[in-house]
C-alpha cells in the first residue's frame, strides 16, 4: 500500500481504492494502521471546519417561485427552443468554408501537377519517336515516305505504319498526345499494306487509322522539282521532324498554336533528337511557321531549310 | 395534499433517480418535477456554494441563478448523463462568473494552472501530515482552529479551493470533479494535494501564529 493509495483512504477516496485489499493490509501491519490513524488525525484537522453552514429559511421555495416568475416572464432568447442538436447551422457553414477553401488551393494545383505531368509525357512520347525515327533513318537514306506509286493519295500519317513495317514502332500510345485528353480511333498499328487495302475499301476508316496527335516533316522540294523525303544525315540537319498537330479541318490548316495544348504552344522534335517546347510557331529565321511552307501553304517546303510538318489526317501532296 | 403529475404523486418522484426527474422535466416541464430538484440538492448545493463563494448572500443569488439555468438549459440534459457533475458544473460556472462580477476574481478561470509546486508528491505530503502527532493547529482552541480552516480555505488559489471543496467537503468522486471543471483525472489529484500542502505550509507559518 504506497502513499498515494493511503492519501486516498484517509480522504475517503473508495471509489479509486480495492477496499478489501486496504483493510487486510490494515488489519495485519499495525504500522499502516498507525500511520492512516495519524494521516487521518492530520487532514481532519487541517479541514474539518465545523460544518456550521445554515440553509436559509425557504431557499427551495423561493428558488422554485424564482424560476417559475422567469417562467411566467421568459426573455425573447429564453422563449427560443432549446434543442440538443450536434450541429448548428454555424458549424456547417465553417466546414463548407473549410472544404471550399480546401478545393479552391487544392484543385489548381491538382491540374497543374497533372498538366506537367501531361508536358513531360508528350516529350517522352516524342522522344521514343525521335529514336525509332533515327533508326529508320540510319537504315534507309531518308525519312518514312509514301512509296512513288502512292501520288498524292497517301496521307502524313502513313509514316506510322511505315516504320510499323520496318520493325522500329509497335507502342501505339506514342502517337497519343496526353495533354488533349482524345484518344486515337485505332487501337493497334497494322502494316502499310493493309491500309493500303482499306485505303481503296474504306477510305473514311483508312483516314481515322492514320489520324495521330502529331504532324510529320512532309519534305521539302528537291532541286528536280519534285517533292521528296528529308534525306542526309538527321542528326546533324537540326530540323523539325515531328510536332504537336496544329488545328486543321484535313484540307486548310488554320492559325494558332496545336490544340494539343491548348493553344500554349507545341513540342517540336528536331532531327538531333531533342524536344523543345514553342510558344508560336515561328521555329527558326529561316523558317517562320511550322506547319506551312514559305508559300504560306500546308505543302513541301521550297528549300531543304523550309519544314513543313502536315497533320496525319492530311495528304503529303507530293505532287 | 398530495399533488399530482400525470398519473404520478409527488411521493412517487422522491423514488426516482435524478437523471430520471431530469429527463422529464426536459420533456414535460411540469414544476413539481423542478421543485423536487430543487428540494433534493438545496442543503448539499447550498453549502458548496458558500464555501466556494465565502459569502452566503452571493451564495444564495448564485442558488438561484443555477436553478434558473437548469429550467433554461433543461433541453440540454443528455439522456444517460449523469446530473450530479452536470448540476455543479454549472453551479461552478455561475459562482465563477458572480466573482467576476464582484471583481474579487477577475482573472478566474475553471481551468487555470496551479501555481508553484503544483500537484504534490504523494509520499512527501503524508510525511508531512503524519510527522507531528499533534500538528501545527494543536495548540489552537477548536472553535479558532475551525475559523483559521474556513479563513485559509477561502485564501487558497482558486482551482485549487474548487477542487478540495468539491472532494473533500462535496465527496464527489474524482471523475466527477474532472467533468464539471473539464480537467484530467489525474489533474484533479494534483490539485487535491497541492490544495493540502498549501493548506499545511500555512499552517506551519509563523504568520499563523501571529493571527493568534
Amino acid at each position: 500500500m504506497n502513499d498515494d493509495e493511503l492519501l486516498d483512504y484517509a480522504l475517503g477516496r473508495h471509489e479509486v481504492l480495492d477496499r478489501r485489499r486496504v483493510e487486510m493490509t490494515l488489519e495485519t501491519d499495525a504500522l499502516i494502521t498507525e500511520r492512516v490513524d495519524r494521516l487521518s488525525e492530520s487532514l481532519n484537522r487541517l479541514l474539518d471546519d465545523g460544518d456550521s453552514i445554515d440553509i436559509p429559511a425557504d431557499l427551495g421555495h423561493r428558488t422554485v417561485a424564482f424560476v417559475a416568475r422567469h417562467r411566467r416572464h421568459p426573455t425573447l432568447r429564453e422563449q427560443l427552443p432549446v434543442r440538443l442538436s450536434p450541429f448548428r447551422w454555424a458549424d456547417f457553414a465553417v466546414a463548407a468554408s473549410i472544404l471550399i477553401a480546401g478545393l479552391l488551393t487544392l484543385v489548381p494545383a491538382i491540374q497543374r501537377s497533372r498538366d506537367k505531368m501531361n508536358q513531360a509525357g508528350c516529350v517522352f512520347n516524342l522522344q521514343q519517336l525521335g529514336n525509332s525515327l533515327a533508326q529508320y533513318a540510319s537504315m534507309n537514306p531518308h525519312l518514312p515516305y509514301p512509296p512513288s506509286n502512292r501520288g498524292d493519295n497517301a496521307h502524313v500519317g502513313d509514316f506510322a505504319p511505315i516504320m510499323y513495317n520496318a520493325g522500329l514502332l509497335h507502342n501505339i500510345a506514342l502517337l497519343d498526345c496526353p495533354c488533349n485528353g482524345i484518344s486515337p480511333q485505332s487501337t493497334q498499328l497494322v502494316s502499310f499494306d493493309h491500309l493500303e487495302q482499306l485505303r481503296n475499301t474504306n477510305p473514311a476508316k483508312y483516314r481515322e487509322m492514320v489520324n495521330w496527335d502529331y504532324a510529320y516533316n512532309v519534305g521539302y522540294r528537291h532541286a528536280s522539282g519534285m517533292p521528296g523525303p528529308i534525306e542526309g544525315d538527321l542528326a546533324s540537319s537540326g530540323i523539325p521532324v515531328l510536332a504537336d498537330q496544329p488545328n486543321h479541318d484535313g484540307v486548310q490548316v488554320f492559325q494558332g498554336n496545336s490544340p494539343n495544348h491548348a493553344g500554349r504552344g507545341q513540342n517540336v522534335l528536331f532531327g538531333d533528337g531533342s524536344v523543345r517546347w514553342f510558344l508560336t510557331r515561328r521555329v527558326s529565321p529561316l523558317d517562320p511557321d511550322l506547319f506551312l511552307n514559305n508559300e504560306h501553304q500546308p505543302l513541301p517546303g521550297l528549300t531543304p531549310t523550309d519544314a513543313v510538318l502536315v497533320p496525319s489526317k492530311m495528304p503529303f501532296q507530293t505532287r | 395534499m398530495v399533488k399530482t403529475v400525470g398519473s404520478q404523486s409527488a411521493e412517487d418522484l422522491g423514488q426516482l433517480a435524478d437523471e430520471e426527474l431530469m429527463c422529464r422535466y426536459r420533456d414535460d416541464g411540469h414544476a413539481d418535477v423542478f421543485t423536487e430538484i430543487v428540494h433534493r440538492y438545496e442543503r448539499e448545493l447550498y453549502r458548496y456554494l458558500v464555501r466556494y463563494l465565502g459569502d452566503a448572500s452571493l451564495a444564495e443569488d448564485v442558488f438561484q441563478s443555477t436553478f434558473l439555468q437548469v429550467h433554461l438549459k433543461r433541453g440540454l440534459f443528455e439522456k444517460g448523463r449523469p446530473f450530479r457533475p452536470w448540476l455543479y458544473s454549472i453551479a461552478t460556472h455561475q459562482a465563477v462568473d458572480a466573482l467576476r462580477k464582484a471583481g474579487r476574481h477577475p482573472a478566474v478561470s475553471l481551468d487555470q494552472r496551479v501555481g508553484g509546486r503544483g500537484g504534490a508528491e504523494a509520499s512527501n505530503l503524508v510525511d508531512l501530515l503524519v510527522a507531528d502527532q499533534e500538528g501545527p493547529l494543536a495548540d489552537l482552541e477548536e472553535a479558532e482552529r475551525r475559523q483559521w480552516v474556513r479563513d485559509s480555505i477561502a485564501k487558497l488559489p482558486d482551482s485549487l479551493r474548487q477542487t478540495l471543496i468539491l472532494a473533500y467537503y462535496q465527496d464527489l468522486k474524482y471523475r466527477e470533479i474532472a467533468e464539471i471543471l473539464k480537467i484530467p483525472v489525474g489533474t484533479v489529484k494534483s490539485r487535491l494535494h497541492a490544495a493540502l500542502e498549501k493548506l499545511e505550509s500555512m499552517a506551519r507559518t509563523p504568520a499563523r501564529r501571529l493571527d493568534e
